[in-house]
C-alpha cells in the first residue's frame, strides 16, 4: 500500500463511487500518513480553483495584427 | 448585402475573437491551433449565417460552433483506447519517489483565499499549460467545464479508467505546481 495508490483512490472518489475496500484503504492509510491526509483537502482546493478559468475568464488575447489578418481572411471569404 | 456581412465580420472579430481564442487556447494547448480554430469558427458562422436566426445571441452561437470544433480536434488526436498503459507508464514517473516529489501540506486552500483573482487564474492557466498536451483538453473538459465523465470519455475517446488515471496524474502535478507558485 503506497501513497500513489491512495491518492489515486482519493481522486477516483471524486469521479465515481469507490468500493468499500478502497474506502477502507484510504481510511487506514491516512491514519498513518500525514501527506495523504493533507492530500484530500489540497485536491479539493485544486478542484475549486480549476473552475475559476471558465469561458472567457482567462488572460490571453490576440494582438491587433492577428485580429487584422483574421478580419482580412474573413473579408476575403465573404467576398468570394 | 455583401457589404453588411463584411462589416459584421470585423465587428465580430473585435467583439468575440479574444473570448473565443481564450476559450480555445486553454483547451487545445497550442496557440496557433487555437487561432486557426477561431478563424474556422468565424468562417463556419459566415457559411451558416442563414441558419442563425437570432434564436440565441451571436456569442452563444459562436461558442457552440467553437466547442464542436474543439471536440472534433480532440477526437482527431491519436486514439488512446487501444494502448492505455504505454500512454500512462511514463517510465515510472513516481516510482519510490512519491513522497519526496509530492509532500502535500494541506494548505492549498490558503492559496485560493489569499491570491488575487487574476493572478490565481494566470497561475492555474500556466499550471495546466505545463501538463502533457494530451491531458490538457481532458483536464479542462472534466475539471473546468465539469462535464459528466461519460461525455468526457466520449469526447476524447478514452475509457473511464483512462480518465481516472489521467485525472490523478494531472491533479498531482497541478497541486504541486500551484503550491510552488504560492509557497515557493
Amino acid at each position: 500500500m503506497n501513497c500513489e495508490k491512495i491518492t489515486y483512490y482519493i481522486e477516483k472518489g471524486f469521479l465515481t463511487d469507490l468500493k468499500l475496500s478502497e474506502k477502507l484503504q484510504i481510511k487506514l492509510h491516512t491514519m498513518m500518513c500525514k501527506c495523504c491526509k493533507n492530500y484530500a483537502p489540497d485536491s479539493d482546493a485544486v478542484n475549486k480553483m480549476l473552475t475559476l478559468i471558465k469561458e472567457e475568464d482567462s488572460t490571453a488575447s490576440l494582438s491587433e495584427t492577428e485580429k487584422q489578418s483574421l478580419k482580412d481572411a474573413l473579408k476575403k471569404f465573404s467576398d468570394s | 448585402m455583401e457589404k453588411i456581412t463584411t462589416i459584421d465580420t470585423s465587428k465580430w472579430v473585435d467583439e468575440y475573437a479574444d473570448m473565443l481564442y481564450n476559450f480555445a487556447v486553454v483547451r487545445v494547448s497550442d496557440s496557433d491551433l487555437a487561432k486557426d480554430l477561431v478563424q474556422d469558427t468565424f468562417v463556419s458562422a459566415l457559411k451558416g449565417i442563414d441558419k442563425f436566426q437570432g434564436k440565441s445571441t451571436v456569442k452563444t452561437w459562436l461558442f457552440s460552433i467553437l466547442k464542436r470544433k474543439i471536440i472534433d480536434h480532440w477526437r482527431k488526436q491519436e486514439s488512446r483506447k487501444t494502448k492505455p498503459m504505454s500512454f500512462f507508464a511514463t517510465d515510472g514517473m513516481m516510482k519510490g519517489k512519491f513522497l519526496e516529489t509530492y509532500s502535500p501540506k494541506g494548505r492549498l486552500s490558503e492559496v485560493e483565499e489569499k491570491m488575487e483573482n487574476t493572478e490565481l487564474r494566470q497561475a492555474i492557466t500556466e499550471c495546466i499549460g505545463s501538463l502533457p498536451p494530451k491531458w490538457q483538453g481532458i483536464v479542462v473538459d472534466k475539471m473546468v467545464d465539469e462535464k459528466e465523465s461519460e461525455e468526457v470519455c466520449n469526447n476524447h475517446d478514452i475509457t473511464a479508467s483512462n480518465l481516472w488515471v489521467i485525472v490523478h496524474r494531472a491533479k498531482l502535478q497541478l497541486r504541486d505546481c500551484l503550491e510552488k507558485k504560492w509557497f515557493a
